[in-house]
C-alpha cells in the first residue's frame, strides 16, 4: 500500500477509510508521515478534543510547532470559553460550519509555509451533529478551498460508518481513496 | 326497460316444419310440455292462449284456465299500455321480418303484483298449407340472473380496484368507476378505442416494454399476477399499478378478451420510500452515530486503564460522549418528527409517543 505522503504527491485531497479501533493510531500514523516529510498539519477536529490531541502527538513525537488545530468540540462540550492556546483556535461546535469554513479560510490565508496538508478528524463524527447533505456541502467547500490554496487534504473516516449514497458523493470531490481495510 | 333480440333463428326454426297436431298428439310430447321448466305457451293468430303451461301458471300466478281461450292475459302481464305497445309492435315487426324473435327481455307484471324479467322466444306455426296457425312462445324467467348481473355490475362498477375489460385489440369494453377515479380518464373517453393505452404510458420505450411484458405472460398462458407499471394520469400525476390480467374465452374457447384488475399502490411505495429513508437515515444520524460514542468510550476506558490521561481530559472526554448522546436523541426527535409528518395513517397514539 502507498503510503500517505505518496498518495498526496500524486494527488491532492485523499479519503482515508479506517477501522473504528484503529482511527486514533491511524491519525497518528499520517500526521507522524506528513511532518516527517516536511508538510504543516492544519487538524479540524470535530471529536477528539485538542488538549488530548496534542498530548498524543506529542508522545509520539511530532513537532507541535508544525501542527495547527481548529477544534470544534471542546468548547462545544464544555458550554463556555476555552483556555486560549497558541496554535488552536476554539470552535462554537461542530454544527457550526460557517465559523469552521472561516477560520479554516483564516489559517489557510496566515500560514506561511509552502508544504501544507489539512487532516479532517472526522468525517463520521460530523454525522453526529449534521445531516449527511450538510456534511457534503461542507467537504465540498473544503475540499474547493484546498485546490484553490493549492493545499493537501486527508478526511479521515471510519470505514463502514458513512452509507454508500454519502460516500460516493464524498468521492466525487476528492482524488483518492485508501482504505486500510484493503 | 331493456330489449334485445339475437341476430339468428334457433330452436323455433326448426319447430315450424312440425305439424301442431302431431305435436300435441302424442302423451309424452304433452307430458313435457306441460312439466318443463320454462314458459311454454301456444297462441293462436288472434293472440288468445291456446295452450299454458306449469311454468307459465308458476311464473304469471295466472292459471290456465283463466287464461286459455282470451287474449286478456296480454294486457294484465302488460298493464302500461305504452309498454304493452313497444312490447308488442317489437314482436309483430321482429316475427315479420324474421318469422321468430329470440331473447326479447320484457318486464311483466305477475298476479301477485310483483314484476319479473322474462326471455321471450317465439316462432310462428304453420300448418300444412303455410296458413298461420299462431305462435309458440318459451318465456325464460331470467328475473334473478338480472338481478345477478345488476349487482355483479355494481359491485364491478364500484369496487375500489381498478376494472377493466379489453377486447383482444386492447380496446376498452368496461372501465370501472375506480379506473375513472385512478387514471382520471371517464369512461365514455376511453371505451371502445385502445388509444388509453398511450396515454397512460406516453413514453413510447416504456409503453413497448409493458407491452412485451404483457404479452409474455399472456403468451405463455399465465395470468399476469405480479405486473407492476407506472401510469401517468390525465393530471399528469405519476401512479403506480399492480396488475392482474386473465384472458376470457367464450363458450367456443375463441378469446373474447382479457379482465384486467388494478391496485393503486401508489401510497404503498412512497410510504415503502419514506420507511427506507428513514431506515438509512437511523442508521447514518443513529447507528454510526452512536458506534462512534462506543468506540470513544473503548479509547477512553484504554487511555485511564493504561494511566495516560489526565482526570481534566477524562471529564472533558466524558462530557463530549454525553453532548454526542444528547445530539442523538435530537436526531431521534428530529426522524421521529419527519416520520409523524409523512404518515397521514398513523395512530395518533403512536404519533403523541414518538414525539415524547
Amino acid at each position: 500500500m502507498k503510503k500517505i505522503f505518496e498518495e498526496m504527491e500524486e494527488s491532492h485531497l485523499v479519503l482515508v477509510l479506517s477501522e473504528p479501533l484503529n482511527l486514533k493510531m491511524k491519525n497518528i500514523e499520517i500526521i507522524k508521515e506528513v511532518t516527517k516529510e516536511g508538510f504543516h498539519v492544519i487538524v479540524i477536529t470535530t471529536n477528539n478534543p485538542y488538549s488530548i490531541l496534542v498530548k498524543d502527538y506529542e508522545k509520539e513525537g511530532i513537532e507541535s510547532e508544525k501542527l495547527f488545530f481548529i477544534d470544534a468540540i471542546t468548547k462545544y462540550a464544555l458550554g463556555k470559553e476555552t483556555e486560549k492556546a497558541e496554535n488552536c483556535v476554539f470552535i462554537n461546535g461542530p454544527a457550526d460550519l460557517t465559523s469552521m469554513g472561516i477560520a479554516v479560510t483564516e489559517v489557510l490565508k496566515k500560514t506561511s509555509s509552502d508544504r501544507v496538508c489539512v487532516l479532517l478528524n472526522t468525517v463520521n463524527s460530523m454525522l453526529i451533529y449534521i445531516t449527511p447533505e450538510n456534511l457534503i456541502k461542507f467537504v465540498h467547500f473544503i475540499a474547493s478551498k484546498l485546490r484553490l490554496f493549492d493545499v493537501s487534504g486527508v478526511f479521515l473516516a471510519v470505514e463502514k460508518g458513512i452509507d454508500p449514497s454519502t460516500l460516493v458523493q464524498l468521492q466525487s470531490f476528492i482524488d483518492e481513496v485508501i482504505d486500510d481495510g484493503n | 326497460m331493456e330489449e334485445r333480440e339475437g341476430d339468428s333463428p334457433g330452436a323455433g326454426s326448426r319447430m315450424s316444419a312440425m305439424p301442431v297436431d302431431s305435436f300435441f298428439g302424442e302423451d309424452f310430447y304433452e307430458m313435457l310440455f306441460m312439466n318443463a321448466n320454462v314458459w311454454i305457451a301456444f297462441i293462436d293468430d288472434k293472440s288468445r292462449v291456446v295452450s299454458w303451461n306449469r311454468a307459465a301458471e308458476r311464473i304469471s300466478g295466472y292459471m290456465a284456465d283463466e287464461v286459455i281461450g282470451s287474449s286478456e292475459i296480454w294486457k294484465k302481464l302488460y298493464p302500461d299500455p305504452g309498454y304493452r305497445k313497444t312490447v308488442t309492435k317489437k314482436i309483430i315487426n321482429t316475427i315479420a321480418n324474421k318469422q321468430a324473435l329470440e331473447k326479447l327481455e320484457t318486464r311483466i307484471r305477475c298476479r301477485n303484483g310483483k314484476s319479473r324479467i322474462i326471455s321471450w322466444n317465439t316462432k310462428e306455426i304453420l300448418d300444412n298449407s303455410g296458413e298461420l296457425r299462431g305462435y309458440f312462445i318459451i318465456g325464460l324467467d331470467i328475473t334473478d340472473i338480472v338481478k345477478l348481473q345488476a349487482s355483479f355490475q355494481a359491485i364491478l362498477m364500484n369496487a375500489n380496484v381498478l376494472i377493466a375489460f379489453i377486447d383482444p385489440k386492447a380496446r376498452i369494453v368496461v372501465w370501472n368507476r375506480f379506473a375513472e377515479k385512478i387514471s382520471g380518464y371517464l369512461a365514455d373517453e376511453v371505451t371502445g378505442s385502445n388509444e388509453i393505452w398511450k396515454k397512460l404510458y406516453p413514453d413510447p420505450e416504456y409503453r413497448k416494454y409493458v407491452t412485451e411484458e404483457i404479452k409474455k405472460n399472456i403468451d405463455s398462458g399465465q395470468s399476469l399476477e405480479t405486473f407492476e407499471s407506472e401510469i401517468q394520469t390525465k393530471s399528469g400525476d405519476k401512479k403506480t399499478i399492480f396488475w392482474n390480467t386473465k384472458a376470457l374465452n367464450d363458450f367456443e374457447e375463441n378469446l373474447s378478451g382479457y379482465i384486467i384488475i388494478g391496485l393503486d399502490l401508489t401510497r404503498e411505495k412512497e410510504m415503502q420510500g419514506k420507511i427506507f429513508e428513514y431506515i438509512g437515515q437511523a442508521v447514518v444520524r443513529m447507528k454510526f452515530p452512536v458506534e462512534i460514542i462506543r468506540d470513544n468510550l473503548l479509547e477512553l476506558d484504554g487511555r485511564i486503564s493504561s494511566g495516560e490521561i489526565e482526570t481534566d481530559d477524562i471529564l472533558l472526554d466524558l462530557r463530549i460522549q454525553i453532548k454526542s448522546a444528547e445530539q442523538i436523541l435530537n436526531n431521534l426527535y428530529d426522524l421521529n418528527q419527519a416520520v409523524q409528518n409523512s404518515f397521514d395513517e398513523m395512530p395518533e397514539d403512536m404519533k403523541k409517543f414518538l414525539l415524547e
